[in-house]
């Protein structure tokens, strides 16, 4: 018990920049609102400073100027100015003058001894548990340790205003690279147009995309059985093995055995059932070792984890991200991932976990796929919520004979398509369109049916 | 909000921690008197709405002492809402009339009944 109650080390307390702080927030309204929008009470190490700080946002909040006068005023009518020993503190706080535009670095020193404080006293608590003779069980100590981690790191979205000046320059910057790109693919790629993500592994969904781009969070329904983990391995092909990129592959229902034998099947192009029972002969043997080989130099991580909850993704990405730079995560699937509050709904879950992988993918600047699963009729629990978080939103179905039959468009091709991708939200560009897909369900691999003239 | 000049700052501070100490420490002036001032200090210093206060209190300071006539603007002055606009114009307009009645007064040389306050 002895630990938890020690003080912080002395540099994790910045008394100086509290007072600055507090006494810009006395002396200007920009002061106030950056304090304000940036900070809490808990980040002053000087109970007294939090108080301080509580009040002025409070005279804030009513829409008092909060000036000094307003400040002694308050304090004095809350019994906290008493004596002249609070009169001195406050005296002191109002003299720490500061340049207002300075407030964002002290905001940000204030802040991050907060953090560290936080930090320490985490590591004294986790210490402190280990030294506790009890019997627990590693993993549940494991996993609440990272879970409070995780909170301590939280992610949080930027919340830039653009100025005028910097929304014209990186409009003015996003049209010329457009340009010199459409020049380029005019006069070298003779009209092929290069990604500005990652490959999608369809030619035409490249084309409407222009790739998974970082900080996409890319959403992907398909009813039970019908490929969700397919196109999973379909895209993880593309970026990871035909690509050169880092790909982080989170199952929640294949063990590892399971997903090791899918990619013999993918890469060799033999029947998965004959992959998974053995009947094959020596040449096809060979063939399949070909294929892992190309595995084993791809980017390819996978990271089969049954009990997944939104805040393992997170600590799991991080750490991925640091340590192999990876460029997209797909989570297979996010109705598997575990409940952390029994009492909220289906719906609501999803909601919850959508919000994170978006945030997720915007901070750590990686494509984020997350495959859900649809209904029977083939709509989606929560798809306005989701459709609204996300910034890519496909549906992959199965093409019904009715479609086949009376759309003679669907026989032009080299084989015909039997499922289609809807793109059923883009933010970069077209919705709305349906693009036809080959999925060998024998072999499970999608391709692209090549437009023949008929 | 401005921000204020960095020596009208000073100043300002200056004049709140010597209102706050003759009430804390001195005990010189009460709590409304401290109130009263601190308020007036904000209006005077922070440009905050004062509905002509401070002027009519600068006409006040260069007028003729008369110990009645002082003592019922102070009455005034502590009993005024200073966060609310109309208490305060009524206020501004009472001590405006007392002013003005003590200039009279000092012109005619002749002793009156002063205005009622509100």
């Amino acid at each position: 018990m002895a630990m938890l109650e020690m003080e912080p080390q002395a540099h994790l307390i910045d008394l100086e920049s509290e007072r600055r702080v507090l006494s810009s927030m006395l002396h200007s309204e920009e002061a106030c609102i950056e304090a304000c929008n940036s900070l809490q009470p808990r980040d002053f190490y000087s109970p007294q400073h939090a108080t301080v700080f509580e009040l002025v946002r409070s005279l804030y909040e009513r829409e008092v100027r909060p000036t000094y006068v307003e400040l002694v005023k308050e304090a004095h009518t809350l019994g906290m100015l008493t004596s002249i020993r609070d009169a001195e503190e406050l005296r002191y706080i109002a003299e720490h003058y500061i340049y207002d535009g300075n407030i964002g670095f002290w905001v940000k020193k204030v802040r991050d001894r907060s953090r560290l404080r936080s930090f320490e006293a985490f590591i004294r608590k986790s210490y402190q548990l280990l030294q506790e003779e009890t019997d627990r069980d590693v993993e549940q100590v494991l996993m609440a340790a990272e879970e409070e981690l995780t909170n301590l790191t939280a992610l949080e979205i930027d919340d830039h205003v653009d100025s005028p000046e910097e929304m014209a320059r990186m409009g003015y910057e996003e049209v010329e690279r457009r340009f010199l790109r459409y020049r380029e693919i005019k006069e070298k790629h003779k009209g092929v147009i290069p990604l500005d993500g990652l490959p999608t592994g369809f030619y035409n969904l490249d084309k409407i995309t222009l790739g998974y781009k970082p900080g996409d969070l890319i959403i992907l329904g398909a009813q039970t059985g019908h490929g969700k983990t397919s196109f999973a391995l379909h895209t993880a092909d593309a970026v990871a093995v035909k690509g050169d990129h880092n790909v982080l592959y989170l199952n929640t229902e294949m063990s590892r055995q399971q997903i090791a034998l899918r990619w013999g099947s993918i890469l060799s192009g033999i029947e998965h059932e004959r992959v998974r029972s053995g009947e094959i002969n020596e040449s096809e043997l060979s063939q399949i070792l070909r294929g892992y080989n190309d595995l084993m130099q791809s980017g390819f991580y996978s990271y089969p984890c049954p009990n997944l909850t939104p805040e393992k993704t997170i600590s799991i990405a991080r750490k991925f991200k640091a340590q192999k730079n990876i460029d997209m995560m797909i989570v297979d699937y996010i109705g598997r991932m575990d409940k952390q509050d029994p009492r909220l709904q289906e719906w609501q879950v999803l909601e919850q976990i959508v919000k994170t992988q978006k945030m997720l993918a915007q901070n750590l600047q990686i494509a984020v796929m997350c495959l859900v699963q649809l209904n029977p009729d083939g709509s989606l629990q929560g798809a306005k919520r989701m459709k609204n978080e996300c910034d890519l939103m496909l549906k992959l179905s199965p093409l019904s004979k009715d479609d086949l039959e009376t759309n003679p468009d669907l026989q032009k091709y080299d084989v015909t398509p039997n499922y289609e991708i809807y793109v059923d939200k883009n933010r970069d560009g077209q919705s709305g369109i349906r693009i036809p897909v080959y999925f060998d369900l024998a072999r499970q691999t999608m391709k692209d049916p090549k437009r023949v003239s008929v | 909000m401005a921000p204020m000049d960095k020596y009208a700052k000073q100043l300002y501070d200056a004049l709140v921690n010597l209102i706050i100490n003759l009430h804390l420490q001195k005990g010189s002036l009460t709590r409304e008197e401290m109130y009263c001032l601190l308020n007036v200090v904000d209006m005077a210093l922070v440009d905050k709405e004062d509905q002509g206060l401070v002027q009519v209190l600068r006409e006040w300071q260069a007028g003729e002492p008369n110990q009645e006539i002082d003592e019922i603007i102070k009455v005034t002055l502590l009993n005024l809402d200073f966060a609310k606009p109309a208490s305060l114009a009524a206020g501004v307009e009472t001590i405006c009339e007392l002013i003005r009645y003590n200039k009279e007064l000092g012109e005619a040389g002749t002793t009156q009944e002063p205005p009622q306050s509100e």
